[in-house]
């Protein structure tokens, strides 16, 4: 499947996966986000851990999370530090807030040049397969697919 | 607080090493240089150092060990830092702490790195070797798989407070400009700064090279070969010694480990509770403070402590900077030796050298704050989130 990597013909840095971290990115290869939820408490959390953040409650399970959210904030890439990325330049990369709460590293996709991204703009996920083996989280302003 | 602290311990020597593109230095022997014009500068031998507190670059082990042994010196407390930007002011908290305990009399404190030799190349050349992918690893290092998404550098991870900072409170390209500008200016006047003989106005800073909004080229700190150290020890012990003793008035520290991207970490900075501690310390306040030797690895960094400092309201630190405030003869004369965006960056290490030399009144009329008695020190780091302070007093 073609993807925003091919004209680079390189692939970025990989995400380690370990068996702590495989169900987010199965999860994103299935085709629904999910996260770590606290069985005891609810609370979803990012970056994974073994423990809860808000009541170190050490039970868990990973749940679907709705994808929108708002942007917290973001920087705008000029210069390339990596050649899987020369095609994309100047992309964002953005810290954006789920609704359910955490805060996930990503990059905006779906950009056109009137846009405007501010720190508060509603956002929505876009799973993006990069290979095979990688699905990528990232998102997409709200509204503007389709 | 232990304000009881207040006053009884001392600065009683400081050395830099040479400084800038240092051809062939290592961080180890640019160490020894500054270590030993400390020691001279207090008139302290090396066989009265009892303390070693350092830190060198991240893949050096035991530092404070390869330190010791070039001196040939056994020592009652040794250790290597690992806060970041904020340990050296750490350190010299740990040295206040480890003789108040009895472990050590007279503390040797310092930090040195080889960045621009160890690479031997400018940022230019750096960059287009990463973008032809050769120095990159195959695998997004950190927990957010960071550079999966394409977010490589320090920069990028500092100007995201800066985007943050800007839509909050209106903060402006021109505000951070104007902390560049001003201690370039200071640069300017000190012949040992990186960038002593380049001129930075406003207009130049804004046609700087993009690098990764709101930053470019001129909002990020210099990559610096240059060591520097101080010697800490009593008050009592400070007066036989052969320079003016410049007080330790107060110190603190806070960490937001919880992370950059936590709460509001990325404009309300762990320098609050840092601050607040040293002032406490010090039974001082924002308004007795003469100079301000702000940690500055990026422009928004300074920006944002003047705010966390007290020295404006949260959300003025902008306004604050561009009325001219951080220039020498200024409000608040900051970064008096030029910073690490335009002296050299070693890790906030300078900064407490020169805050020494000011609150000596080392300087003549075009570099010496008039009539500085208090000085601010700051220290920022560690991903962001570590601070420390240290507020240093004439005697
Ligand atoms: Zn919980």
């Amino acid at each position: 499947m073609a993807n925003e990597f091919d004209e680079a013909m390189v692939l970025p840095p990989l995400p380690q996966v370990t068996e702590e971290t495989r169900p987010f990115w199965d999860s994103c290869k299935e085709g629904a986000l999910k996260l770590q939820r606290c069985s005891d408490c609810s609370e979803f959390r990012f970056p994974r851990s073994v423990a809860c953040p808000a009541c170190a409650s050490m039970s868990y399970s990973w749940e679907p999370v709705s994808g929108n959210g708002t942007i917290f904030s973001f920087v705008t890439f000029r210069r390339l530090y990596h050649k899987a990325f020369a095609s994309l330049l100047p992309y964002v990369v953005a810290v954006v807030e789920l609704s359910e709460g955490p805060r996930l590293l990503t990059r905006l996709v779906g950009l056109k040049d009137d846009d405007t991204v501010k720190c508060g703009s509603p956002v929505s996920l876009r799973l993006e397969t990069i290979s095979d083996d990688l699905v990528l989280p990232l998102f997409e302003l709200a509204g503007t697919h389709g | 607080m232990n304000t009881g602290l207040r006053d009884r311990y001392a600065i009683v020597g400081v050395g830099q090493s040479r400084l800038g593109e240092v051809e062939g230095s290592t961080a180890l022997g640019l160490m020894m240089e500054a270590s030993l014009e400390a020691m001279n500068d207090a008139g302290v031998q090396k066989s009265e150092i009892d303390g070693i507190i350092c830190r060198g670059p991240d893949d050096m082990y035991g530092f404070h060990q390869q330190l010791g042994q070039l001196l040939g010196i056994d020592v009652g407390f040794s250790t290597t830092l690992d806060n970041g930007g904020a340990s050296q002011i750490l350190s010299i908290i740990l040295a206040v702490s480890a003789i108040e305990a009895g472990l050590c009399n007279t503390v040797l404190c310092g930090y040195a790195r080889d960045a621009w030799s160890r690479t031997h190349r400018s940022e230019e050349a750096r960059m287009s070797q990463r973008a032809s992918g050769a120095a990159v690893s195959p695998f997004a290092r950190d927990i957010y798989s960071s550079e999966t998404f394409g977010l490589f550098g320090a920069p990028a991870m500092h100007a995201f407070g800066a985007q943050r900072h800007m839509d909050l409170y209106g903060t402006t390209k021109d505000q951070l400009g104007a902390v560049a500008v001003a201690f370039r200016e200071h640069a300017n006047r000190n012949p040992l700064a990186q960038m002593h003989s380049k001129r930075l106005t406003l207009e130049d800073y804004r046609a700087g090279r993009p690098i990764v909004d709101p930053f470019n080229l001129y909002d990020c700190s210099l990559r610096t070969d240059a060591g520097g150290a101080v010697i800490v020890t009593s008050m009592e012990r400070a007066r036989d010694l052969r320079r003016a003793p410049v007080k330790i008035a107060g110190f603190g520290t806070h960490n937001n480990v919880s992370g950059w991207f936590h709460g509001e970490n990325m404009v309300n900075t762990a320098a609050i509770q840092s601050s607040k501690k040293a002032y406490q310390m010090a039974g001082l306040g924002p308004k007795d403070i003469d100079a301000f030797e702000v940690y500055d690895c990026f422009t928004y960094m300074a920006l944002v402590q003047l705010e966390d400092y007290g020295f404006c309201r949260k959300g003025e630190g902008g306004p604050f900077a561009e009325s001219g405030a951080l220039r020498l003869g200024g409000a608040l004369p900051a970064n008096t030796a030029g910073g690490q965006l335009s002296e050299g960056h070693a890790e906030g290490m300078l900064q407490i050298v020169e805050a020494v030399r000011q609150a000596r009144h080392d300087y003549g009329p075009d570099r010496q704050v008039k009539d500085a008695e208090v000085v601010m020190v700051s220290g920022h780091g560690g991903n962001t989130v570590c601070h420390s302070s240290l507020v240093l007093k004439s005697t």
